[in-house]
Parts: structure tokens; sequence; C-alpha cells
């Protein structure tokens, strides 16, 4: 373990090593938060509600959203895909070092610093909107927490299983556009799910963002179900993960050396 | 029994074959032609624990084919392998942590600590293989004072020159004191002052730790430097495995000619191996010596010749060019 500390130490020190980088990474967040802002104040300047959402409700959800997408994942870590390709692979297989574990722990360090950016230049939308937003209360914040956790895990599985496809069609780039868009549309980045398709809410991908969003609100979700649906999905990822694996190393041709 | 045993290796890659042409690229998005190239041709041989072996051949010989498949990162299509007793493919812990795989121009350094300094991919390494901060600490010492390189381990690896990340690299690899090391092309893209601290440092490690060393190279002088026992590789196939000196026996009896001319348009009555700006090279048998010397000093447009035993890059392009001869025939 503390092998994997030690690479989230050096993850951390390239992250704080290009400070416009972080600068300019989060410098969005806020122009999309105001882009929000503007759209649904004008989509509820009658009142009323859309589906479960008032406007307070909407903007909380977009806040939530906007932060989970700062820590969960879900856009391609493509830094893995190279090191397959360019045969930098070997430097992980001649070690005692597990190549998806380091990417686990180095691409959770990123996460970690970019989301904490993100809380700093959403506090002053936090600040503005405080009459309305729904802050969430201790249950709330418990189940968000733990659906977060669940998000992380599940947008590294599916970047995992992304970036083992190297091993089988050479480069997937031209899917991992096509996969950003998906996932971000079908895991409730884009619109809540409740406005999109119910069968949506079968796939895996509303615990992304949807359900986490949905969990600090303390809106109405079926814990037990939903937490072992999650988990069952998870193992399901992990089993196709272990395979890819074994089966993409039996062909890696490590060329590049 | 022996610390490295390879019987029967064999390995193929597949590769795509495509032409050069728009329309050749267009024919590829719906049909693609593929050719099987032998890397490996049935290679056998062993190694015993404390040797260095140097392994030469030109590109495509299956070099780097061998010592990935030794190092567990390939598997072979068939054959065995067995590396003081492991399996390299199975990568078991215990044989990862024994183990180092160097490769000239890139390393694992490269790739996870590209933009901060080499010392905080050293202090990885230590965590990675459970190394103690004492012994740490005197063996990066210990290293960059051989190497050189203590004035930059705070440096970021990017801001490095060839020479210097190698250095490190090299550092890197060694810090857990591997008792197997394999070193592809360790010495590549270096000036020859460096090349030579790499030696020195690699006949020192070798000397202390009795670790089984295997160097490939297209430098002749890097297994001149290091390696008592010579392999040559050749299109997948050992074309000689043994000591230097019977290697060298293959040209015994000749003597290599360095003939300066003013230019290369001076006819010289021989086939001349190679040209080094206007020094025609080529070997000669020992009983013509006399006869091609007085006619070649006759011949107008020679400055000036030197005779010497024959150099050990062209004993090698001898073993390479008899090889390609018995192909033809």
């Amino acid at each position: 373990m503390k092998k994997y500390l030690e690479a989230m130490r050096c993850e951390f020190k390239f992250h704080l090593n290009y400070r416009l980088n972080l600068f300019f990474g989060v410098s969005y967040h806020p122009i999309i938060l105001l882009v929000y802002y503007f759209l649904w104040t004008f989509i509820y300047r009658a009142g009323g509600s859309i589906g479960d959402y008032s406007l307070g409700g909407m903007l909380t959800y977009y806040l939530i959203t906007g932060l989970l997408g700062m820590f969960v994942p879900i856009f391609a870590y493509y830094t893995m895909t190279e090191n397959i390709k360019k045969g930098d692979l070997i430097f992980f297989l001649t070690r005692p070092l597990d190549f998806l574990g380091y990417y686990y722990f180095a691409i959770l360090t990123g996460c970690l610093i970019w989301s904490m950016s993100a809380i700093i230049v959403s506090l002053p939308f936090i600040l503005w909107w405080r009459n309305i937003l729904i802050f969430p209360c201790i249950n709330g914040m418990l189940k968000g927490l733990i659906f977060t956790i669940i998000a992380f895990n599940m947008a590294l599985t599916l970047g995992f299983i992304l970036n083992l496809l190297t091993f089988f069609i050479g480069d997937p780039f031209g899917i991992s556009g096509f996969y950003d868009f998906l996932i971000s549309l079908l895991g409730g980045w884009v619109l809540p799910l409740d406005v999109l398709p119910g069968f949506i809410q079968y796939l895996p991908f509303k615990y992304l963002y949807y359900i986490p969003a949905r969990a600090f609100m303390n809106y109405p979700i079926s814990l037990t179900k939903e937490l072992l649906n999650a988990m069952l999905w998870l193992v399901f990822f992990f089993a196709v993960i272990r395979f890819m694996w074994i089966m993409g190393i039996k062909k890696y041709e490590a060329f590049g050396g | 029994m022996c610390y490295i045993n390879v019987d029967g290796l064999k390995k193929c890659y597949r590769k795509e074959v495509r032409g050069d042409t728009l329309k050749d690229t267009i024919k590829s998005l719906f049909k693609r032609e593929y050719k099987e190239i032998k890397a490996l041709n049935d290679i056998s041989f062993t190694v015993e624990k404390g040797e260095m072996v140097g392994i030469i051949g030109p590109n495509g010989a299956g070099k780097t084919t061998l010592l990935k498949i030794l190092s567990g990162v390939l598997y072979p299509d068939e054959g065995n392998v067995t590396i003081d007793g492991f399996v390299p493919w199975e990568r078991k812990e215990t044989f990862l942590n024994r183990i180092s795989f160097f490769m000239g121009q890139r390393g694992f350094l490269g790739v996870t600590v590209w933009d901060i300094p080499p010392v905080d991919g050293f202090r990885l390494i230590k965590e990675i293989y459970g190394i103690d901060e004492k012994s740490y600490r005197e063996r990066v010492e210990r290293f960059s004072e051989i190497l050189n390189v203590k004035h930059l381990l705070k440096t970021p690896l990017r801001k490095l020159s060839l020479g210097e990340r190698t250095k490190v690299e090299l550092i890197a690899s060694l810090l857990h004191l591997p008792e197997f090391i394999l070193l592809d092309e360790p010495t590549i893209g270096m000036d020859v002052i460096s090349q030579k601290r790499i030696w020195d440092f690699l006949k020192e490690y070798n000397n202390e730790t009795g670790a089984t060393i295997l160097i490939t190279s297209h430098y002749t002088r890097d297994l001149e430097e290091l390696g008592k026992r010579i392999m040559v590789l050749h299109k997948g196939k050992i074309l000689f495995d043994g000591e230097k000196k019977q290697l060298q026996e293959k040209v015994r009896g000749m003597r290599e000619f360095r003939v300066r001319c003013r230019d290369r348009n001076v006819k010289l009555p021989v086939e001349v191996y190679r040209w080094e700006e206007d020094t025609a090279v080529f070997n000669v048998p020992d009983g013509e010596v006399k006869k091609i010397a007085f006619t070649i000093a006759g011949i107008d447009g020679v400055i000036d010749i030197h005779i010497e035993e024959p150099a050990f890059e062209d004993v090698i392009r001898r073993v390479f060019k008899e090889a390609d001869n018995e192909e033809v025939s």
C-alpha cells in the first residue's frame, strides 16, 4: 500500500507543478454555473417545478453535479492508453507494481485536487444562491458521500475498460469522444435523468452523477436497492477488467521498445 | 542447474502489410493484409549465475524480443524459459523483486515522474521494493556519485539531457540491487565519456553483487567493454554463442587495412568493406598482405596505409555476411 501512497505523492507534486494548468482547469467551472443560472432562471420565470425540481433544486443539482464532475473521472484518462501503445507498460510489468492499482491512486489524487479547487471557485455561487439552494442535511451528506465513492469507482472502472481496449483495437481514441458524451448524458451531468426516458435508469451510468446528486439533496431514492445495484455493477465491471487484462497481456507485443 | 535456461524459444509477430499510396490506405479500410515475422526462431542457451553476456545483432534480429520474454513482458509462442527456477511470464512477485529491465532511451521515471525531479521517482522505487531508508540513502548517494548526477537529482526529469536521464534511469533500475539485469541498448545516444561511466559502473556492480547481466547493443564497443561472452543474433537465430576470442578466431589470419586516399574515387584492387570519410577499410588474408600493400602503395591518390588486427565490428559484420550468404545459397 505504501507504494501507491507514494504514487499519490508524486501525482500531487505533478499537479501542483503547473499552476496555470490548475487555474484554467477549474476557471471554466464558474462560467458553466453562471450559464446554468441564467438558463434555469429563464426557464423557471413563470415559477413552478419540473418534476420534483424547483429552481433551487435544479441549481443545487447542477452545483453538485458540477463538483462531482471534478471528482468523478468520466473523461477517459488517456495516459494509460499511451503507456500500452508506446510500450511503456513494460516498466510496470517488470516491477512488483500493479498498473491498474498505480493509476487508481494517481487518478484519485488528481480528482481530489481538482474537486477541492472546484469547491473553492464555487463558494461565491454558494453564497450568492444561499437563499434558494437546498443544503444537505447530515443524512443527505452521508448518503451523498457513499454514492460519490461509488461514482468514482464506477467511472474509473469504465475508464479502465476503455483504456484496456487498446490491447485489442490499437487505439480507443475514436470511441473515447463518443464514450465521454454518452456517459455525460446517461450519467445525468447534462440533464437530470428524470427528464429522459425511463429505461436509462436501468443502466449503471446513473450512479455517476444523478444518484449521488439526489442523495446529497436528500431527494427520494431507494437506498438499499440502489446500493445493491451499484455494487453488483461494480463487481461486474471489475470482472470485465480482470478478463480484459488477462487476455490483453497475453496478446501484448510491447512495441515501442 | 544453470541460472537461466532457454529451450526452443519461438516468437512470431503478425504485422500489417500496407502499400504507401493513398489507394492502398483506402483499401486497408476494408481489407487488411498481414504477414508473419519470426522474431525468434528456435533459440536455446544457458547462462550461469554472475555471467555478463553481450547480445549483438542488426535491427530486427530479435534481441529486444528475447529480453522481453526473459523479463516476462511477452509470452513465447513455443519453448521454455526458467530463470533461477522462475518462469518469467508468470510474473511472481519474488521474481519481479529480483530483476531489472533497463531500456536505453526510456524508463520508469520517464513514465511516472517526467515533470518532477528524479529523487521523487527514487522514493517511489524505494516503496515499490520496500527498501529501508538507510540502504536507500546509501545507494542513491553512491550511485549518483559514481555516475556524476548528484547535482541533478532535484531537477525535473524533463529538463535533463538524454545522457543525464539515462543515468538517473539506470540508478532507478538498480536501487533495489537486482540479481538479474537486462539492459537493452544502455548507451544509445550517449557521448563517449558517459558511455565509459556506465560501462565502469556496470562492471563494478557485477563484481560486487555477482548479478547476472544480459546486454544488447548495436555498439560493438559496449560488448567489447562489458561482455566476455558474446551472442550474435540474426533473423531470430543464434549465429554465434561463445567467448569474444573465439569469435575473433573467425578472422584469424586476416589483417585489416586502413587506406587513406585523396578521395573516394581512388580505385583500389580489393573489395572495400566501408569508407570512413576518405579512408577505405577492408580485410586481407595474412599471406597476401605484402602483395596488396605494395600494389596499393603504387596507386596514385593513396596517401597512407595502416595495417592492424581486424576491428571487432568487422568480425561481427563478417559473421552476418556469412549467414546471409548461406541463406541465399
